[in-house]
């Protein structure tokens, strides 16, 4: 009877786990599971062991190093494995700081604004402000100012690029919108055009005189115009433009090319042998008086210099 | 209408028919439908019958009180050296069948048969056209045509013999003037230039028959309109007719060619009015042979009798006129986009659409169906045969440009001219240039992009037009302010009586016909704005003017005594009038040459930019009659 009581007190007591044994199991699990441990995991797959034991290893190997923690959307914490080559840097920062790092990580190139942070971590607005100048300061972290909304400050990863939703695009500087980088490309793709129609048999003769999108932009590229590598969708927004100006017409293309299904070409007005049709050769139309010129009033036709100018061939 | 082009008008009218015409005219046009019935009823005479002709109808208190109107207006009038009223009211008639000669009166008959007389007011606008008009026939047909368009424009209805003998004297008196008479014997007579001009023009239906107007009283026939006098065939006057002054006397084919006849009696007048000083060739008489020849019966009754005798004028036919003119804007807009081997295609496709059309063929936004064959025959018959070569690719870029249709592609493929969609096109480039013109390119491509894609937010407007955020907003702003750009509010609040900035969307869009509108009261403004400078450069000019006259005149004079003096063989009278010629040529300073020189210049400018304007006005009431008839 003595000799059962000793084996079930063997049997029923409490093996001590090795802490290092611990840790080994969480890591493999971690492997396991790269989208982070939960508890309901914890309690699954290490329900033999007890959780405060559990717990405390998490920390030990959070603290060294091997595990980093977030918390999703439903405020429920999991950790993971942290890769090994990327964070040096977030060694020295606390959890609050790497919590916040964490989730912006998880925003991507979108970045977040603090009341996005706020409402995802629940922590108070101070701490998120505190953990987001910390970060900045370790160049950890940058601010980004979406176009159209220049009072709106956005956080993101200092190594991502911003999201085109926020900087609008190949045509907009820091300052807004760079009109003049467009009037440069603009002239560029008319002087392109220009010279393939001057170069063109005839005026008339389409394809010759035309171009393909893929043509203009790989002028453009040639050019130098442009710091940063133009892509078709902004080479056609250009075209557009022109078109919408009247200085270049678009004609079905013959052949479909990659990524363009019509041919551009200078537009037959701005050809040297078209004639003028119509009265805007007359100044009363461009006239900034004409809505008060009236016979006999202090403004009229009568003693009008543009008049003048106009009859004497000058104008 | 303009306010200018019933002054035009007026002008006109004074001038060439007499300041009494005039009155009655202005009179009209500010009490539009029976002018002498509102009298009566003004001055609270009984009514009565009230009918052109015969003249006793009318009360003798009645012309008192016209009389006392006249007086008013103009004192300078010849009404009041008259002595009765029965004179005065011998001239308003006279007044009223020169009016409907130039078939500016409407006629109605109201249910108490009296006749109420009215402005024909497109009849005003073709008046003041005649320039451009002129200038079309000119490019179309040549001088002597244009000579003809202008004797009928400017006299109304004109008799064969009348008008072909003052186009005949004018273009003789040219021939004289011109240093390159003496050099070309060989050139075609006068007579015959302005005979066979006279006949292309009935053939394209530039000018048409008309019965002629019959005054209420024997007039002496000195008024130069040929077949004025009564008429003899009272059969020939519907009495029932009450609209419409050309309907007073029909002519059955109004665009009936010349017959030998006439051409016979033209030219034999002809030479009996410019006498033995002017040589005159003796061609034949006979048509041109690819002229269709038109048996005598089939044409008015007129042919039965002597030409000079039959109640017969003609007069230009307006409608053609405009035809005509929108042709030629549409074949100067292909050469400028297309070449001139496109616009000689699309040229000949007009005209076969022409010779299709029939009298009173209202404006159509698409043409007839043209055969491709059709359209290689009518190049080949006219002088664009090289445009033959390469025609499909012609009628491809015409297509491609929405100058015509294709219709199939069956022999050859059909084709039709889409005037609604050209002059549309053709609009919107002209307000287009005007934007251009006034604010700039980047303007441009707000109003097309706005065109192409209406309502449309600031915001999305910036992104099509690639134009940053101020600049768009001072553009935007600019031609809401001038009317080529509308704006429609649509509130976001669930309050939609108070609508504020920030709670309300701004959709920005293009209403061409409202713009188009607006930019023609702009035109007539215009045009009035360079008349009246044109007129007062004159005013001021005057005294220097009639110093010019007047040398030239004594220059004249003084040529005609020298001739004489050589052709006597004296030779002292004719030194002695040579030497008082040179001294006569320095009366002219050449500080005065020079203003003379300055002032015909700035008239020449002047006058072709009303034309320009003119032009622009023509294609916007085009493109508002198509609008019209398209809602």
């Amino acid at each position: 009877k003595f000799i059962v009581l000793i084996k079930l007190k063997m049997s029923t007591a409490t093996v001590k786990p090795d802490p290092g044994d611990i840790q080994t199991r969480l890591l493999n699990l971690a492997g396991q599971l790269p989208a982070g441990i939960n508890q309901a995991a914890l309690r699954s797959h290490l329900s033999d062991l007890p959780m405060d034991r559990i717990i405390q290893c998490i920390n030990q190997l959070t603290q060294s190093g091997k595990l980093e923690v977030l918390q999703t959307a439903n405020r429920e914490l999991l950790w993971r494995l942290r890769d090994a080559s990327a964070d040096r840097r977030l060694d020295g920062l606390d959890t609050k700081e790497v919590m916040v790092y964490e989730q912006l990580r998880a925003f991507g190139n979108k970045g977040a604004s603090a009341q996005q942070l706020q409402s995802r971590s629940a922590m108070p607005q101070r701490e998120i402000g505190k953990c987001l100048n910390s970060l900045e300061a370790k160049k950890l972290v940058k601010t980004v100012r979406p176009v159209g909304h220049a009072k709106k400050k956005i956080f993101m990863l200092f190594e991502l690029e911003p999201d085109a939703s926020l900087q609008a695009g190949t045509f907009f500087s820091g300052e807004g919108f760079d009109q003049e980088f467009v009037d440069v490309l603009c002239q560029q793709c008319t002087l392109y055009l220009r010279r393939k129609a001057e170069a063109a048999a005839t005026p008339a003769a389409t394809t010759s005189a035309s171009a393909t999108l893929e043509e203009v932009q790989q002028f453009i590229g040639q050019s130098r115009v442009s710091t940063v590598a133009l892509s078709l969708d902004d080479i056609r927004r250009v075209l557009r433009a022109l078109t919408l100006e009247g200085v270049v017409e678009t004609r079905p293309g013959p052949y479909a090319g990659a990524g363009s299904s019509c041919l551009y070409r200078l537009a037959r007005s701005q050809l040297p042998a078209s004639g003028d049709f119509g009265a805007v050769r007359v100044p009363c139309v461009s006239c900034p008086v004409a809505p008060d010129c009236r016979i006999g009033g202090e403004i009229s036709p009568i003693g009008c210099v543009y008049l003048t100018d106009w009859a004497k061939g000058q104008f | 209408m303009a306010v200018s082009a019933v002054d035009q008008i007026t002008s006109f009218l004074r001038v060439h028919l007499g300041p009494e015409t005039a009155a009655v005219f202005l009179y009209i046009s500010k009490n539009s439908k029976s002018p002498l019935q509102m009298i009566m009823q003004q001055f609270r005479l009984p009514s009565e019958k009230v009918s052109f002709f015969p003249a006793e109808n009318l009360a003798h208190s009645s012309s008192l009180r016209l009389l006392k109107y006249f007086e008013k207006s103009s004192p300078s009038l010849a009404f009041e050296t008259m002595s009765t009223n029965n004179q005065v009211l011998q001239m308003v008639q006279q007044c009223l069948t020169l009016l409907l000669t130039h078939d500016l009166l409407i006629l109605s008959r109201r249910k108490d048969s009296a006749i109420e007389y009215s402005i024909n007011w497109a009849q005003v606008r073709v008046l003041n056209r005649a320039p451009a008009f002129l200038c079309l026939t000119r490019t179309q047909l040549g001088h002597a045509a244009e000579l003809v368009i202008e004797e009928l424009l400017y006299s109304g209805r004109l008799g064969l013999l009348a008008c072909l003998a003052t186009v005949a004297k004018r273009l003789a008196e040219e021939d004289e003037a011109s240093s390159s008479a003496a050099a070309a014997p060989a050139a075609v007579d006068p007579g015959l230039r302005a005979l066979n001009a006279f006949a292309s023009l009935l053939e394209l239906r530039f000018i048409q028959r008309r019965g002629s107007v019959v005054p209420p009283l024997p007039v002496a026939d000195n008024s130069g309109c040929g077949s004025g006098g009564r008429l003899e065939d009272d059969d020939e006057f519907e009495d029932d007719d009450v609209i419409g002054s050309s309907k007073i006397y029909r002519v059955e084919k109004p665009f009936a060619p010349l017959s030998r006849a006439e051409r016979e009696a033209a030219l034999r007048h002809i030479r009996e009015s410019l006498g033995p000083a002017v040589k005159l060739s003796n061609e034949s008489l006979e048509p041109p042979a690819k002229r269709p020849r038109v048996a005598a019966e089939t044409t008015s009754v007129a042919d039965a009798r002597r030409p000079e005798e039959a109640a017969q004028e003609f007069s230009a036919n307006a409608q053609q006129l405009r035809f005509r003119w929108r042709d030629s804007i549409l074949t100067r807009a292909a050469a400028s986009v297309l070449g001139a081997q496109a616009s000689r295609v699309l040229a000949a496709m007009l005209d076969i659409v022409d010779e299709r059309v029939r009298l009173g063929h209202a404006q159509s936004a698409e043409s007839e169906v043209l055969a491709h064959a059709d359209i290689v025959a009518q190049l080949a018959a006219s002088a664009a045969g090289d445009a033959r070569s390469g025609l499909d690719q012609h009628l491809s870029s015409l297509a491609e440009d929405g100058f015509i249709e294709r219709q199939s592609g069956a022999a050859g493929g059909q084709f039709r001219i889409l005037f609604r969609r050209a002059i549309f096109s053709l609009t919107r480039q002209s307000v287009a240039a005007v934007i251009r013109q006034r604010l700039g390119d980047k303007a441009v491509r707000v109003f097309n992009a706005l065109s192409e894609e209406p309502n449309l937010t600031q915001a999305e407007l910036e992104s099509h037009v690639l134009i940053g955020g101020r600049d768009c907003k001072e553009l935007l702003y600019r031609l809401l302010v001038d009317g080529f750009v509308h704006c429609a509010e649509l509130s976001r609040a669930a309050d939609f009586m108070n609508p504020r900035p920030n709670t309300a969307y701004y959709l920005f869009h293009v209403n061409l016909e409202q713009t188009t509108r607006k930019l023609l009261l702009n035109m007539h403004a215009y045009q009035d704005r360079l008349l009246t400078r044109r007129l007062a450069e004159v005013a001021t000019n005057r005294r220097l003017l009639d110093k010019r006259q007047r040398v030239k005149e004594l220059l004249k004079n003084l040529d005609a005594q020298i001739s004489a003096a050589d052709s006597a063989g004296n030779s002292d009278a004719s030194a002695e009038l040579s030497e008082q010629r040179a001294q006569a040529a320095q009366l002219l300073t050449p500080p005065e040459r020079e203003q003379l020189e300055t002032l015909k210049r700035s008239r020449t400018a002047l006058r072709a930019g009303e034309l320009l304007l003119e032009e622009n006005i023509f294609l916007y009431e085009l493109f508002l009659e198509f609008a019209s008839q398209h809602n």
